[in-house]
C-alpha cells in the first residue's frame, strides 16, 4: 500500500466526477429552496391576526444586505480567478473578504430576526412568519455552514497551498456561494419586494 | 403446492387452479350473507359510481386476460425442455411493439374520457337535481364522534343520521381537530373533514333502509369508533322524526359544543332539541388561517380552500 | 425522562406484547454484541466491513439489515392480522387501540424505508458499478456514509420501543393536525420524523452518489442506450431520489418546527394548513413508489433476458417506458387525495395523468412476455418470482387504474381495497422483484448459488400466501372496511375474511422460513453449489465476466463495450483469453468517518427528540469536526501493485481451467 503520486489524467478526471456530483447535489438543494419557496406562497396570507409583510419589512435595508451579498459572490469569484493562476496571496485576500462579507451579511439577518422576535412578530406568531423565519432562516444556515466551509479551506490552503483538491475545493464552494446568491435574489424578489408591495 | 416429488409445469398449474378455484369458492361461503356495501347501492350516487367501476375493471380486462393468455401459452411452449424449433435469441419486432404501445393507448383514451365527463357529473360538491326539497346536513367530525345539524330544523344528533328518502341530502362537512373522513358507502362516495374547511357532499338515497356509515381517515384512538347508522325513511316519517326530536331536552349551543368536543370513544346516538342558530360557521371560522374583515362581517366559508394555488408545487 | 418499559397505564396483553418487543430488540442487540466479543470478531468486523467503502461490502450489509429490519416488520404484520382477526363484536384483540395504531404506523415506516429501500439499495449496490464497468461508485467515501445514516435511522425506529416505548400512533405518513402536539403530545411522532429524516438524507446522498457513478463511470463504448435496463431504471429511480427527497427533508423539518418550537405550518390555529402537509408529502410520496418499484422493472428486465436466453425484447421501448414513468411520476400525486374536495378540473386532470402511466407500463410487461416468447425458457427460481410477479402486478395494476377514476376512488379511498392494491405492487411488484434479484445475482456476490428447491418452494409459498393475505382484503374493501381498524361489528360479517387474511400471513410466514433455512443450507453446502466461472447463468452483462466473487477491484482491465449484451457478444465470438497487460490499480482507502458521522447524527436525532440541549450542541460539533479532521487526511487511497493484480487474476483463471 504505497502513497499514490497523482497521475495528471486520472486527476482531472476525478474532479469532473466530483464537480458533476456537486451540481447533482446543488440540484437537490434548489428542489429543497424550491419546496421553503411554495410553502411560503402558500402560506403568505395567513397571518392569523399577526403584522404582515408591509408592516414588517424595511426595503433599505434588505437591500444593504443583497449588496453585501453581490459583492461577497463577487470577491468569491475574484479568489477563483486567483487561485487558477497560483496566487496564493491574492487568494487569502479575496476569500478574507469574502467572509468577512458573509459574516456582516449574517449579521444583519441575526440582528433583524431578533428585532423581529422583540417586536412581537416570531415564529410562533402565524404561518406567514413561521415561513418567512424557516425561509431566509433555512438561506442563513446555509450561509454560515458556507462560512466554516470556508474556514475550513483557509486552514488548508494554509497548511498545504494550492493544490488539486484545494482548487477543486475552492471551484465547489464558488458554486456553492454563487448559489445562495441567486436564493437570495428570489428571497429578495418574492419575500420583501413583494410582500412590501 | 408444496410437496416434493416429480412436478411438471404442467402439474403445478392444475394444481394451483386447483387450489385457487377451492379458495374462491371459501371465500364465496364466508362473504355469500354480507351486504358487500359498495356493490349494493341504495342511491343514485353510489349507484353511478359502481357503473363507473364495472366499467373500468371491464376495460382492464381487455388487457389482463391477453396477458395471462400469452404468459401461459409461452411458458408451456418455450420451456427449455421442449428444445423448440422457433428458438431465436435475436427476435425483435417493432410492429408488435407498436401494437401494445397503442393497445393501451386506445384503451386509457377511451377511459380518460369517460373519467372526464364523470368526474364533473359526479362532483361531490355539485347539487343534485332533483324536485325534492334538499335536506341540508352539517356534519362535524370531533374526537371521536360525528356531530350532524339540520339547521332548517334546529336539531342535531350525535352519531346518527336519519334522512328522508328521495330528497338530496347536502352535507356540508368540517372538523374540529384531526382531519376525518366522512363516508356512507351505499349512498355514495366520500369526502374529507378538515378543521378550518367546509368542504361538501351532495348524496341521495332511493331506498328505504339502514345504511352503515363512518369515518374513513384515522383520527386517533377512537377512530374505529367513528360509526353511525343511517336510517332512510319516507317524507313523512322523516318529519314526524324531526319534529319528535325538538322535544329532546338538551341544546346545542357553544357551551355544550364545547362539552361534547372532549375526547370521547363509541358513543352512543343522541340527539340535541335545539341548535344555536351559526354553530357550523364559528365551528369552520375558529380555524381560519387569515384576518378576517370585522366591517365585513360575513363568515367566510371557503370551499375546500383554494387548491389551485397548490397546483405550482 | 426515561421510562425504559413503557407508559404503566398500558392494559394486560398490551403490556405483554410491548415487553416483547423490548426484549427481542435488546436480546437480539445483546446476543449479537456478545457473540462478536466471544469469538473475536469485533477487530474484524470494524476493519473489514464496518469502515469498507467497498461497493460490494456496502451492498452486502444494506441486504443484511434490510433482512433484519423484514423480520421485525413481520412480526408487527403478525400482530396486525392476529388483532383484525380476533377483535370483533364483543373481543377486542390483544392490543389497545392506540398500541394497534403505533404497530401499524411503525410496519408502515419499517417496510418502506428500512426493508424496501434497504434491499433497493443493497441490489444497486452490488450490482451498478459491475454492470458498467466500474472499479467503484463515484464517491465511495459517501456511498458509505448514506449506508450508516440508514442504519442510524433503522436504529432510531428500534430504540422507540426500548426508550419510551412509543412510536406515531398517526399511520405511516403522519397526516397533521393529528401528528401536530396537540393531538400526539409524546415522543413517537418525533421518533418517527427522525428516523425517517436520518435514512431519508442518507437516500438523497445515496441518490447523487447513483446518478454521479452511472454517468460518469461508465466502460468506455457503453453509450447511454448500450446500457443494461438494470442501469437505466437505476438512473431513473436515483433521479426521482434526487428530486424527491429534498421535499421530504423540507416537510419532515417543517413538521418538527410546529412541534418543537411552536411554528404554524400545520397547526389548526394560527394559520397553519395541514392540506399543505398532505401535498408536499405526497409530492415525494408518489415517486417515492416509483423508486422502489422502477429498479424492479430493471431486474426482470435482466432476468428474463438471461433465463430465457433471448435478448430482451424492445430495448428502446423499454428505457422510454422507463423514462416515461418517471417523468410522470412527479404529476401524479394529488391521486393521493381526491378526496380532499379539489374541483372536478383538477381531479380529472390527475386521475388521468394517473392512468396515462398504465401505458408505458403495459408496454413493458408485453416487452417481458415477448422477452420470452421464441427463447428457451429456464424456470430458474427468479423466473419463478417473475411470473408470480406478471400475475399479482397485473391485478393490482388493474385495481390501481380503477382508484385513479376520482369518482371510484371516493368508494374505495382509504379502505382496505386501496390497502390491497398498494401491497400488491410494493410486495407482488416491488419485493418478489428484489428476491428474484437477491437469488439471480447472489452467487456473483458470495461465489456460491443458492439452493434453487428451497428457492423455488419459498416463491411458491410467498406467492400462494399473498394471493390468500391480499384477496379477502379486495373484497374487505368493497364492504365497506376502512383501513386501520381496531375493532368492528361482528354483524358486518368481516371476520372470516379477516381470519383467510391472517391465514394467508402464516404461509407468507412459511416462505420466509423456507427462505431462511435455503440461506442455512446453501452456505452450509457451498462446496457443492461453488460457482468458479463467474457465470453460472449464463449471462449477458458486464458482472458475469468477472469473477465470483469479484476482486475488490472488479475488473482487472476494464472492458471496452460495444454491444448491449457486451459479455455475450464476448461469449458468442468464442475468444481465447488474450494475454492481458496488468497495470497497477488506485483503490479508495476504508475510513471510519461515515460511521462517525452518522453516530452524531444518531445522537443529534435522540438528544432532539428528548429535549435534550446539551448533546444536541455536542453533536453538531462532532459533526463539523469529523469533517474537519477528514479534510485535512489526503492519504485516502491505496496502490494496489501490477504483480498483485496479475497474482489475484492467475488464481482466478486457475479456477477456471
Amino acid at each position: 500500500m504505497t502513497k499514490v503520486s497523482p497521475m495528471h489524467k486520472e486527476i482531472d478526471e476525478e474532479t469532473a466526477t466530483s464537480l458533476l456530483g456537486f451540481w447533482v447535489y446543488m440540484m437537490t438543494d434548489c428542489i429543497l429552496f424550491a419546496s421553503l419557496f411554495a410553502v411560503f406562497i402558500v402560506l403568505k396570507n395567513n397571518t392569523a391576526g399577526g403584522r404582515n409583510g408591509a408592516e414588517l419589512f424595511s426595503l433599505p435595508f434588505v437591500l444593504m444586505q443583497t449588496l453585501i451579498l453581490l459583492t461577497s459572490s463577487f470577491t468569491s469569484g475574484l479568489a477563483m480567478l486567483a487561485a487558477q493562476r497560483s496566487r496564493i496571496k491574492d487568494t487569502f485576500i479575496w476569500l478574507g473578504a469574502t467572509g468577512v462579507l458573509g459574516a456582516s451579511f449574517l449579521a444583519l439577518e441575526i440582528n433583524e430576526f431578533a428585532k423581529l422576535d422583540h417586536s412581537g412578530s416570531s415564529w410562533r406568531t402565524s404561518g406567514f412568519l413561521s415561513s418567512y423565519f424557516t425561509l431566509v432562516g433555512t438561506h442563513g444556515l446555509h450561509i454560515t455552514v458556507g462560512l466554516l466551509w470556508l474556514g475550513g479551506i483557509l486552514v488548508y490552503i494554509y497548511k498545504k497551498g494550492l493544490n488539486e483538491t484545494s482548487v477543486k475545493r475552492l471551484t465547489m464552494f464558488s458554486i456553492f456561494w454563487h448559489f445562495l446568491d441567486v436564493v437570495w435574489i428570489f428571497i429578495f424578489s418574492v419575500v420583501y419586494l413583494l410582500g412590501v408591495i | 403446492m408444496s410437496k416434493k416429488g416429480k412436478l411438471t409445469p404442467s402439474k403445478i398449474f392444475l394444481i394451483a387452479v386447483t387450489l385457487f378455484v377451492v379458495f374462491c369458492f371459501i371465500l364465496f361461503l364466508i362473504v355469500r350473507h354480507h351486504t358487500i356495501a359498495v356493490l349494493t347501492p341504495r342511491g343514485q350516487i353510489a349507484q353511478s359510481e359502481m357503473n363507473l367501476m364495472k366499467f373500468a375493471a371491464f376495460l382492464s380486462l381487455i388487457v389482463i386476460i391477453p396477458v395471462f393468455g400469452i404468459l401461459f401459452y409461452i411458458i408451456f411452449t418455450f420451456r427449455e425442455s421442449k428444445k423448440s424449433k422457433k428458438y431465436a435469441p435475436e427476435y425483435s419486432n417493432v410492429l408488435l411493439e407498436l401494437i401494445w404501445w397503442a393497445i393501451p393507448l386506445g384503451i386509457i383514451t377511451v377511459l380518460s374520457i369517460v373519467t372526464w365527463n364523470q368526474t364533473h357529473k359526479l362532483d361531490p360538491f355539485k347539487p343534485l337535481s332533483s324536485n325534492q326539497t334538499p335536506v341540508r346536513i352539517q356534519a362535524v367530525a370531533m374526537n371521536w364522534k360525528w356531530l350532524f345539524i339540520y339547521p332548517d330544523y334546529g336539531i342535531a344528533t350525535v352519531n346518527q343520521l336519519t334522512i328522508p328518502v328521495n330528497h338530496p341530502i347536502d352535507f356540508s362537512i368540517t372538523s374540529e381537530g384531526a382531519m376525518n373522513s366522512l363516508w356512507i358507502p351505499q349512498l355514495g362516495g366520500q369526502i374529507y373533514a378538515m378543521a378550518g374547511m367546509n368542504t361538501q357532499l351532495h348524496l341521495i338515497a332511493s331506498k328505504p333502509g339502514i345504511y352503515r356509515g363512518g369515518s374513513a381517515n384515522i383520527s386517533g384512538k377512537g377512530f374505529a369508533g367513528m360509526h353511525f347508522d343511517v336510517s332512510a325513511v319516507d317524507t313523512q316519517s322523516f318529519s314526524q322524526w324531526a319534529n319528535s326530536m325538538t322535544s329532546q331536552p338538551q341544546a346545542l349551543t357553544k357551551y355544550t359544543l364545547r362539552q361534547l368536543s372532549l375526547p370521547s370513544q363509541n358513543v352512543s346516538p343522541f340527539a340535541f332539541g335545539t341548535v344555536e342558530n351559526g354553530l357550523f360557521d364559528t365551528i369552520v371560522n375558529q380555524y381560519l388561517p387569515f384576518q378576517q374583515d370585522p366591517d365585513n362581517g360575513k363568515t367566510n366559508t371557503m370551499n375546500g380552500m383554494n387548491m389551485s394555488s397548490m397546483e405550482g408545487m | 425522562m426515561l421510562s425504559i418499559f413503557g407508559a404503566a397505564e398500558v392494559p394486560g396483553t398490551d403490556r405483554m406484547v410491548l415487553l416483547f418487543g423490548q426484549l427481542m430488540v435488546v436480546g437480539a442487540g445483546l446476543l449479537i454484541g456478545l457473540a462478536l466479543i466471544y469469538f473475536k470478531k469485533v477487530g474484524w468486523l470494524w476493519k473489514n466491513w464496518l469502515t469498507s467503502v467497498d461497493h460490494k461490502k456496502i451492498g452486502i450489509m444494506y441486504l443484511v439489515v434490510a433482512g433484519v429490519m423484514l423480520l421485525r416488520g413481520l412480526a408487527d404484520t403478525v400482530l396486525l392480522r392476529f388483532q383484525q382477526a380476533t377483535s370483533s363484536g364483543a373481543s377486542h384483540g390483544i392490543v389497545s387501540s392506540d398500541h394497534f395504531q403505533q404497530i401499524f404506523t411503525a410496519h408502515g415506516t419499517m417496510m418502506i424505508f428500512f426493508v424496501a429501500m434497504g434491499l433497493v439499495f443493497g441490489i444497486i449496490n452490488l450490482i451498478v458499478p459491475l454492470q458498467i464497468g466500474s472499479r467503484d461508485v463515484a464517491f465511495p467515501l459517501l456511498n458509505n456514509l448514506s449506508f450508516w445514516m440508514y442504519v442510524a435511522g433503522a436504529i432510531l425506529i428500534n430504540l422507540s420501543l426500548v426508550f419510551g416505548g412509543e412510536f406515531a400512533a398517526t399511520g405511516w405518513l403522519a397526516y397533521p393536525p393529528l401528528s401536530e402536539l396537540q393531538f400526539s403530545p409524546g415522543v413517537g411522532v418525533d421518533y418517527w420524523i427522525w428516523c425517517i429524516q436520518i435514512a431519508g438524507i442518507g437516500t438523497l446522498l445515496s441518490g447523487i452518489n447513483f446518478i454521479t457513478t452511472i454517468l460518469t463511470k461508465r466502460a468506455p463504448g457503453m453509450t447511454m442506450m448500450k446500457m443494461p435496463v438494470f442501469v437505466w431504471s437505476v438512473l431513473a429511480a436515483m433521479s426521482l431520489v434526487a428530486a424527491a427527497f429534498p421535499i421530504l427533508t423540507v416537510t419532515l423539518v417543517l413538521l418538527t418546527l410546529d412541534r418543537t418550537i411552536g411554528t404554524h405550518f400545520f397547526t389548526t390555529t394560527g394559520g397553519g394548513n395541514a392540506m399543505m402537509y398532505v401535498n408536499l408529502i405526497w409530492a415525494w410520496g408518489h415517486p417515492e413508489v416509483y423508486i422502489l418499484i422502477l429498479p424492479a422493472f430493471g431486474i426482470y428486465s435482466e432476468i428474463v433476458a438471461t433465463f430465457s436466453r433471448k435478448r430482451l425484447f424492445g430495448y428502446a421501448s423499454m428505457v422510454y417506458a422507463i423514462i416515461a414513468i418517471t417523468a410522470l411520476s412527479f404529476v401524479v400525486w394529488l391521486h393521493h387525495f381526491f378526496t380532499m374536495g379539489a374541483g372536478a378540473n383538477v381531479n380529472a386532470f390527475f386521475g388521468i395523468m394517473t392512468m396515462i402511466i398504465a401505458i408505458p407500463t403495459g408496454v413493458k410487461v408485453f416487452n417481458w412476455l415477448f422477452t420470452m416468447y421464441r427463447g428457451r425458457i429456464n424456470f430458474a427460481s427468479p423466473m419463478i418470482w417473475f411470473i408470480g410477479f406478471v400475475i399479482t402486478f397485473s391485478i393490482g395494476g388493474a385495481a390501481g387504474v380503477m382508484l385513479g377514476v376520482p369518482p371510484i376512488d371516493f368508494q374505495l379511498h382509504n379502505t382496505l381495497f386501496l390497502v390491497a392494491h398498494f401491497h400488491t405492487m410494493i410486495v407482488g411488484g416491488a419485493l418478489f422483484g428484489y428476491f428474484a434479484g437477491i437469488a439471480y445475482w447472489f452467487p456473483k456476490v458470495f461465489g456460491f448459488k443458492l439452493d434453487e428447491k428451497l428457492g423455488k418452494l419459498a416463491a411458491y409459498l410467498w406467492i400462494a400466501g399473498f394471493i390468500c393475505a391480499f384477496t379477502p382484503l379486495y373484497i374487505l374493501g368493497l364492504m365497506g372496511a376502512t383501513r386501520r381498524l381496531d375493532h368492528y361489528d361482528a354483524s358486518l360479517g368481516w371476520q372470516g375474511l379477516f381470519i383467510v387474511a391472517g391465514v394467508g400471513v402464516l404461509i407468507i410466514l412459511a416462505g420466509v422460513g423456507v427462505q431462511l433455512l435455503m440461506f442455512y443450507k446453501s452456505i452450509r453446502n457451498r462446496k457443492q453449489n461453488m460457482d468458479t466461472t463467474g457465470d453460472p447463468w449464463n449471462g449477458r452483462t458486464l458482472e458475469w465476466s468477472t469473477s465470483s466473487p469479484a476482486p475488490v477491484y472488479n475488473f482487472a482491465v476494464i472492458p471496452t463495450v460495444s454491444d448491449r449484451d457486451e459479455f455475450y457478444r464476448v461469449k458468442q465470438l468464442k475468444l481465447k483469453l488474450p494475454k492481458r497487460k496488468f497495470s497497477a490499480i488506485e483503490m479508495p482507502n476504508n475510513s471510519p468517518f461515515g460511521i462517525f458521522m452518522a453516530g452524531w447524527a444518531l445522537m443529534f436525532a435522540f438528544s432532539v427528540i428528548w429535549h435534550f440541549p446539551p448533546t444536541i450542541i455536542l453533536a453538531v460539533l462532532g459533526i463539523v469536526i469529523t469533517f474537519l479532521v477528514r479534510s485535512f487526511n489526503d492519504n485516502t487511497t491505496y496502490l494496489i501493485s501490477a504483480a498483485e493484480v496479475e497474482a489475484i487474476e492467475n488464481k482466478r483463471v486457475g479456477a477456471l481451467l
